[in-house]
């Protein structure tokens, strides 16, 4: 009796030890799931805005993701695909690389070998490719170091670059955005591609007026601050949500 | 009056000092050359904010500059004779602009009486 007891006993205690270790290997077993699913071939990233995030995809290929950016990687020993959903990525493919890369950007295809390159998606049609190191083909353009891309439906416009050039297209690397005779309208498109406050220009003459300088993509109140002796001033916009920029000057 | 106009120039001085605040010696080589490529070497250098009028500026030269600077001394030697002038909005931003034409007092001819 006393033997059969201890028996049950053992059995109860049996039971409660491996629900326990159920309950406790639960997670392990999710976490495992989990790791397992970021080493599968596909993977997909994103930034948010303002966000620029670098990630390392095996030895050979590190990529940075600007401000408001998806992509999705898919791997295979034979080839590593990225898939720029939208925003913008710098593509650094060491020398060494075995396995090439292919750039998917709307319906333009980049394949690369051994070189630094950014895409970026500028609408659903047009895609803008610099290449810093090395060379990219794109279809059968060949894009070499110190070119620009413009990529559209049309055909592809080339652009040789100064290597001080393209170092100031990938400022934004370094979290900042560099002017050189850009429209304040296209100067603040750019900023409010990194903020979520954003600049509204409330008055067409001075939405042409060029602007050249460096600043921080975030700091957007210094750059409106540094507008005012260009006869530029702000006024509140929607709330917090936008600051409107208009001439200080008399109209004549 | 005279008093009132050095007031507001000291307060102008003192505006500017307390928006450059306490820069930094650097050591600084810039190049004379075009205003918008000089100002480039400048934030480089000196990892300040930089803002200007680009058509207003890319005419103007600035002057070389080498030694051990803070910021302020170093555009005060690029700008001199230059026609620029700069204005620290805070203390990493600067506003540079050309120097408004200093207006001259219409003088009365006044004839033999």
């Amino acid at each position: 009796m006393a033997r059969r007891s201890r028996a049950r006993r053992k059995t109860i205690f049996a039971a409660i030890v491996t629900t326990t270790a159920a309950a406790l290997l639960s997670p392990v077993a999710l976490m495992s799931a989990w790791v397992h699913a970021e080493t599968l071939p596909t993977q997909v990233f994103s930034t948010a805005v303002g966000e620029i995030r670098r990630i390392v995809l095996g030895e050979q290929l590190a990529v940075k993701m600007n401000t408001s950016t998806g992509l999705t990687v898919t791997s295979s020993p034979q080839l590593c695909e990225v898939s720029l959903d939208h925003g913008e990525a710098l593509f650094d493919l060491q020398r060494d690389s075995t396995r090439p890369l292919r750039v998917v950007a709307g319906n333009v295809a980049v394949s690369a070998r051994a070189s630094k390159f950014s895409v970026r998606v500028l609408d659903a049609k047009n895609v803008e490719l610099v290449v810093s190191t090395g060379q990219v083909t794109v279809g059968t353009t060949t894009i070499r170091e110190h070119q620009l891309a413009r990529i559209s439906p049309g055909g592809i416009v080339l652009r040789e670059f100064s290597e001080a050039e393209v170092n100031r297209k990938l400022e934004w690397t370094t979290g900042h955005i560099s002017f050189s005779g850009e429209t304040l309208a296209e100067a603040t498109a750019e900023f409010n591609r990194y903020n979520v406050r954003k600049l509204v220009i409330s008055d067409r003459t001075i939405s042409t007026l060029t602007i050249g300088g460096k600043f921080s993509s975030s700091d957007i109140d210094s750059f409106v601050a540094a507008l005012r002796p260009m006869g530029i001033r702000r006024v509140e916009g929607d709330g917090d949500k936008a600051i409107c920029l208009v001439s200080s000057r008399e109209p004549h | 009056m005279l008093g009132h106009g050095v007031a507001v120039l000291a307060a102008a001085l003192g505006f500017r000092h307390s928006a450059a605040g306490k820069l930094e010696k650097l050591r600084l080589k810039i190049a004379a050359s075009a205003a918008p490529l000089a100002l480039a070497e400048f934030v480089r250098q000196t990892g300040l904010q930089v803002l200007f009028d680009f058509d207003a500026v890319r005419n103007f030269s600035t002057r070389e500059v080498i030694g051990q600077l803070d910021p302020e001394e170093a555009l005060r030697l690029m700008f001199e004779g230059s026609g620029l002038m700069f204005e620290f909005i805070n203390e990493r931003t600067i506003a540079v602009r050309p120097r408004p034409p200093v207006a001259t007092p219409a003088v009365q001819a006044s004839g033999p009486t």
